[in-house]
């Protein structure tokens, strides 16, 4: 990697305490909301290309979730953003070396809290403070660790995969061709949970159509760019996808304005677009992967759907016989079947503030915990699934790959392979004393879970 | 990864490919002899134009032009029955649903062939072709074709998993005439041979489903139907 780079983005928690970088992103930014919102370089219209509730014109509503597009979609729409912005900067006097900085919450402690930036002074003067937050983190409150940990995603070695199988990246629901929409583990994880938590019940982050508006968007985004990179230097199989995938033609605009156009295989590699983040891990050289043939079977689902209301709940999976006795001959035959545990047809018309824990086998009365625990379950987009951009409708699925948990229960005498409990409970952090806001505690959106089901594969 | 990927590939192709293996390869193909049966019927059924046959007569050759041509646009959705089903129950969860999209259709085309006037005619034509182009640039089409691509959650196993299959091939059914059911009627009531018109109409309704961009599709169907509908006044 001779590359000379540019760009670095950095960690925002990590920038030295006379750094201007935050500065610049303010400037900038009351630059962009004071031009017209009809110039593509202004921040309400670039925030309407990911999102917008009014309007439905050809260039707005464009974000891509729920599948294989979501990485390379975000990561190109960073990128011209990112030009804007510098753009901007510089007319303003700043330097022509910007880059968009990233929050990399996971980090812990402080790196948990929303950048202090972000939220003091509280008050309209200050560009990247947005009341339209959950109050509890504009006041200081430091994420959950389950609300952060990339640790699913990152373990997750297909970039894609067939229905019911977990991937990193996300299913191929390309729009209207496929029935469901299949995000991937990283988009699941800390992503979506990110936005809803950030977002609360009526915050802009937990709103597709919103989201953008939010400075701190787009720093979560940067982070979640940066968990792409770390993942491919991560090895052992982990490719971007070859064929189709690399095709997709996406849309946007440059920092003049001009409408521009580009393919996933134009932002395969962060250098490609001239950046990289300040901890970026050599890639080793990669070739792309052939998407797999293997497909995992149905093997149970629940009989009937679960509402989640907010409050714990739970669901009963009977696994089917026969697809019991194949699953351990495959084991016999010395192969590695996987276990999946599928959220399907998940509804709901509005989007949800809460955060689910998914839970496994825990025994009746008892306090779900981390020997369970299966991963969450957030909602983000939900509401506007069939509303929005390419005019589709359809049912939301949501996959955890619970082998290795069913194998730790397993050593406990707590899985039988025939009946698989399901719970849900609310995740929420304790607010302490000195964080001067009180938890939100109503508008619990209901959703409903068509389906709970579990794929052997 | 990569020997799983083989074996089972390896299964796919195997030198001999039993009925078994190959109802495992392809998890639509009862719904694909279907299609194929829905041909053969409609071709041997096919009068020189349908709407001079007797009303009884009438509904087979319906049933079976819808399955020749309507049901090929289903099988997206007859896919995601046939992955969401246990492996045993398969074949039986994708008749389930085809019998149920098909059953909504027929209900339709016993109404229509009722009331629909005997003998071409053309100011009839014209009307349904304009109607047709119209109902084509409405939001209850929109709507119609949006809820082509709903899903409904299919139980496992018992009486659940086949009232469920059924429930998702009339709910499909319904959306699919929703979107389609005025086309239908042009090719009752056009000249011509209505297998012509039938392969025509599937194959704009298969577009119009699977495009990535409906509306766009929606407008170029009105332009085309309009057209048609001036040919035929003239």
């Amino acid at each position: 990697m001779a590359a000379v780079h540019n760009f670095i983005r950095r960690d925002v928690w990590k920038l030295p305490s006379a750094d201007r970088t935050l500065h610049w992103y303010a400037t900038a930014i009351s630059a962009m909301q004071a031009r017209d919102p009809a110039d593509p370089t202004s921040w309400h219209y670039q925030a309407s290309i990911h999102g917008d509730p009014n309007s439905t014109a050809p260039r707005f509503n464009q974000c891509k979730h729920g599948s294989w597009n979501f990485l390379s979609w975000h990561r190109l729409y960073l990128y011209y953003f990112e030009r804007i912005v510098r753009a901007a900067v510089v007319d303003a006097g700043g330097p022509s070396t910007w880059a968009l900085p990233y929050w990399n919450y996971e980090d812990g402690g402080n790196a948990a809290k929303l950048p202090t930036p972000f939220r003091q002074p509280a008050a309209a003067t200050n560009p990247l403070f947005v009341a339209q937050r959950r109050a509890t983190y504009n006041a200081g409150l430091a994420l959950l660790d389950k609300f952060t940990s990339s640790k699913s995603a990152m373990a997750t070695a297909a970039f894609t995969a067939a229905h019911g199988a977990t991937s990193f990246g996300g299913g191929q629901a390309d729009d209207m061709l496929w029935m469901a929409s299949e995000p991937g583990a990283v988009e699941m994880a800390p992503h979506d949970v990110i936005h809803v938590r950030i977002g609360g019940h009526t915050g802009w982050m937990n709103d597709l159509s919103l989201a953008a508006r939010d400075p701190i968007f787009w720093l979560h985004h940067a982070n979640i760019d940066r968990l792409w990179t770390q993942w491919l230097a991560l090895g052992h199989g982990r490719a971007n996808p070859a064929g189709k995938w690399l095709h997709r033609k996406f849309s946007y605009f440059d920092e003049h304005g001009a409408a521009v156009h580009n393919t996933a295989a134009d932002a395969l590699e962060t250098e490609m677009l001239h950046y990289s983040y300040a901890d970026q891990p050599a890639v080793p050289a990669h070739p792309h992967a052939a998407v797999s043939d293997r497909v995992p079977e149905l093997v149970g689902s629940s009989a009937a759907p679960v509402e989640l209301t907010g409050t714990a709940a739970s669901v009963h999976v009977a696994v089917d016989e026969r697809a019991r006795a194949g699953f351990a001959a495959q084991l016999a035959d010395g192969e590695s079947p996987r276990i999946y545990l599928n959220l399907d047809d998940v509804r709901s018309d509005s989007a949800p503030g809460t955060v689910y824990g998914v839970y496994v086998n825990v025994a009746q009365g008892a306090e779900p915990d981390d020997a369970h625990y299966a991963g969450t379950a957030s909602f983000f987009g939900l509401g506007r699934a069939g509303s929005r951009g390419a005019d589709r409708e359809h049912g939301y699925r949501l996959t955890y790959d619970i082998t290795d948990l069913a194998a730790g229960l397993s050593a406990r005498g707590e899985w039988d392979g025939a009946n698989v409990h399901v719970s849900f409970a609310p995740l929420d952090e304790e607010v302490p004393d000195d964080v001067d806001a009180s938890p939100e505690s109503s508008g619990h959106a209901p959703v409903t879970v068509g389906r709970v089901s579990i794929f052997h594969g | 990864m990569a020997e799983v990927i083989t074996a089972s590939r390896a299964k796919l192709v195997g030198a001999v490919v039993g009925p078994r293996q190959m109802f495992a390869a392809r998890p639509a193909l009862p719904v694909e002899i279907l299609i194929v049966a829905g041909w053969i019927a409609a071709l041997a059924l096919t009068p020189r134009s349908m709407a001079a046959m007797a009303p009884s007569m009438g509904i087979g050759l319906w049933v079976a032009m819808v399955a020749a041509t309507m049901l090929p646009s289903a099988l997206p959705v007859v896919y995601h029955v046939a992955a969401n089903s246990l492996r045993r129950r398969r074949n039986r969860a994708v008749l389930l649903f085809a019998g149920a999209y098909l059953a909504m259709w027929a209900a339709f085309g016993a109404i229509a062939l009722a009331v629909l006037p005997h003998g071409a005619s053309r100011v009839v034509l014209v009307v349904m072709l304009l109607a047709a182009a119209g109902w084509q640039l409405t939001p209850w089409h929109r709507r119609a074709l949006r809820g082509c691509h709903r899903t409904s959650p299919l139980p496992a196993a018992g009486w659940r998993a086949d009232a469920a299959a059924v429930r998702f091939g009339a709910s499909n059914g319904g959306y699919c005439l929703g979107a389609s059911w005025c086309l239908m009627i042009v090719m009752c009531v056009a000249p011509g041979p209505p297998m012509l018109w039938a392969t025509a109409i599937g194959a704009g309704v298969f577009v119009q489903k699977t495009t990535e961009a409906p509306a766009h599709v929606a407008r170029l169907g009105a332009l085309a139907l309009l057209v048609v509908a001036l040919f035929a006044a003239i």
